[in-house]
C-alpha cells in the first residue's frame, strides 16, 4: 500500500528534521538498515523489516537520489512475517511429544520439556514457512517536520517508527488530536486550554427536550 | 515516557471524537458547505460511521448505510458514545477526496485522492521521472486535504477553548442529539 495506490491509509507523525542534515550519512544509515530477509546466521526470521527504494521494493542498495526528493525523504518499508499455521504446529507438537514419551518410556512429560518441544517445533516449521510481505511507504517533509506513513496496522507501524528513529536519529511522534493542537496555528494559551478540557456530555440538560431544535436549526456557526 | 504517551492518547481520545461529532453537527446545520479560511469546501458524510464510548467499556457502534443514519446516530450519541470514525468526502472546487477520518487518532484511512491529472508529455520516455512526478502530485494532494482538515480542527479547538463552547455550542449539540433521538420514536 503506497501513496500512488487507489486508496491508502495515512498516519502522520511529528519528526523535526535536524538543522543540518548530512544526506550522505543518512543514506548510509538507510543502507545499513535496508531490508534483509535472513538474519546474520542466514536463517529466516519470524519478523523481518527494513528499507527498500520507494520506486522499486527489490532495490535495497540505495543511492542518495533514491532517498532525497526535493524537500522530502522518501522510502519504501518492507515488513515480512513468517508464521507456521497454528494447526500444523499443534499436530507436529503432539507427534513430537508422543515420540519423546516413547523414547524415554515416560507416561507424562514435564512442563519444561513440553515448552522445549513447542519451541523446537515452531522453529523447525518456521524454516519452511513462506514470508507474508507487506509494502509501505513513507515521506518525510524536511521543511515542515511532518512524516507520512502509509500503514495503520500496529505491528508494522511500530516497527517502522523504531526503524525510522534508529536510522534518522529522530523519534517520530504520532500526531494525535492532543498533540495536533499545537501545530495548527493556535496561540499557546489556546493550546493549553484545549489540552486541559474535560469531555462534555452531549446528553441531557434542559435543551435536550427536543423542542429547541427548530430554534437552532440553520443557525450554527 | 511511552506509557505516559499511551495514557495521554487514551485519556484525550475524546478530543478528536468531539471534533468529529461537532463536524457532523455542522454538516447537518450548514448543509455541508463550510468556509475554511478563504476556501469554501463541501463536506459530505459517506456510508460509514463508527461511534465509540470513552473509558473501560469502550463499546462500539458501527453504522453502514447508504441512506439516512440519523436515528441510529442519535441512539448512539444518547448512550454516551461519540463519533470515532466517519467516511467523508471533501470537495474543493473540482477536486474531491474521500477518506475515513479517525477522530480518536487523527489518521486518514482509505484515502482516495483526486485523479492526478494530465501528465507532462516530456516525461513519457522516462518512467522514473514519470513516477517521481506522480508521487509529488499525490503527496501535494495528501498534504492539501490534511491541511484542510487541520484548519477545521483548528476552528474546533478555538471554539472548544472558549466559553462559547459551554454556553452556546453544547446546548445546541444536546438539542441536536435529542432531535436525532426523537426521530426514532
Amino acid at each position: 500500500m503506497g501513496f500512488l495506490s487507489a486508496s491508502s491509509s495515512i498516519v502522520r507523525f511529528d519528526a523535526k528534521a535536524p538543522a543540518h542534515l548530512d544526506r550522505a550519512a543518512l543514506c548510509r544509515a538507510v543502507n545499513q538498515r535496508a531490508f534483509r530477509e535472513h538474519d546474520e546466521d542466514g536463517l529466516p526470521k519470524a519478523e523481518a523489516y527494513g528499507w527498500v527504494a520507494i520506486h522499486d521494493p527489490l532495490v535495497v542498495e540505495l543511492e542518495t537520489s533514491d532517498v532525497f526528493f526535493q524537500q522530502y525523504v522518501m522510502l519504501g518499508f518492507r515488513y515480512d512475517r513468517r508464521k507456521a499455521p497454528a494447526k500444523l504446529v499443534r499436530l507436529e507438537r503432539r507427534r513430537a511429544e508422543e515420540a519423546r514419551r516413547r523414547e524415554q518410556g515416560l507416561e507424562r512429560l514435564g512442563r519444561a520439556v513440553r515448552k522445549e518441544i513447542k519451541e523446537e517445533v515452531e522453529a523447525r516449521l518456521l524454516l519452511q514457512a513462506l514470508p507474508s510481505p507487506q509494502l509501505f511507504e513513507c515521506a518525510w517533509n524536511l521543511d515542515t517536520g511532518t512524516l507520512y506513513f502509509t500503514g495503520k496496522a500496529r505491528a508494522p507501524r511500530e516497527a517502522f517508527a523504531a526503524l525510522f528513529r534508529d536510522t534518522c536519529g529522530v523519534a517520530p511522534v504520532p500526531v494525535i488530536p492532543y498533540l495536533a493542537a499545537e501545530r495548527i496555528g493556535l496561540t499557546g494559551a489556546t493550546v493549553d486550554a484545549v489540552r486541559a478540557v474535560e469531555r462534555s456530555s452531549l446528553v441531557g440538560g434542559a435543551a435536550a427536550s427536543g423542542g429547541a431544535v427548530a430554534a437552532v436549526a440553520g443557525a450554527a456557526s | 515516557m511511552r506509557e505516559d504517551f499511551l495514557a495521554v492518547v487514551e485519556k484525550k481520545r475524546f478530543l478528536g471524537r468531539e471534533f468529529l461529532t461537532w463536524l457532523l453537527w455542522r454538516l447537518e446545520e450548514e448543509g455541508g458547505r463550510l468556509a475554511i479560511g478563504g476556501d469554501v469546501v463541501e463536506l459530505a458524510l459517506g456510508d460509514r460511521l463508527v461511534l465509540q464510548e470513552q473509558g473501560e467499556r469502550n463499546a462500539k457502534l458501527t453504522l453502514v448505510d447508504e441512506g439516512d443514519m440519523r436515528s441510529e446516530l442519535g441512539a448512539g450519541l444518547r448512550r454516551g458514545k461519540l463519533v470515532d470514525r466517519a467516511r467523508l468526502s471533501v470537495t474543493l472546487q473540482e477536486r474531491t477526496w474521500q477518506l475515513t477520518l479517525d477522530g480518536g487518532l487523527l489518521t486518514y484511512d482509505s484515502l482516495r485522492c483526486p485523479p492526478l491529472g494530465d501528465r507532462d508529455a516530456g516525461l513519457a520516455d522516462d518512467p522514473r521521472a514519470l513516477y517521481e512526478n506522480d508521487l509529488f502530485l499525490r503527496l501535494a494532494d495528501v498534504e492539501h486535504v490534511v491541511q484542510l482538515l487541520d484548519r477545521l480542527f483548528a476552528a474546533f479547538c478555538e471554539l472548544r477553548a472558549s466559553s462559547r463552547w459551554e454556553t452556546d455550542t453544547v446546548p445546541r449539540l444536546r438539542s441536536w442529539v435529542a432531535e436525532l433521538d426523537s426521530r426514532m420514536a
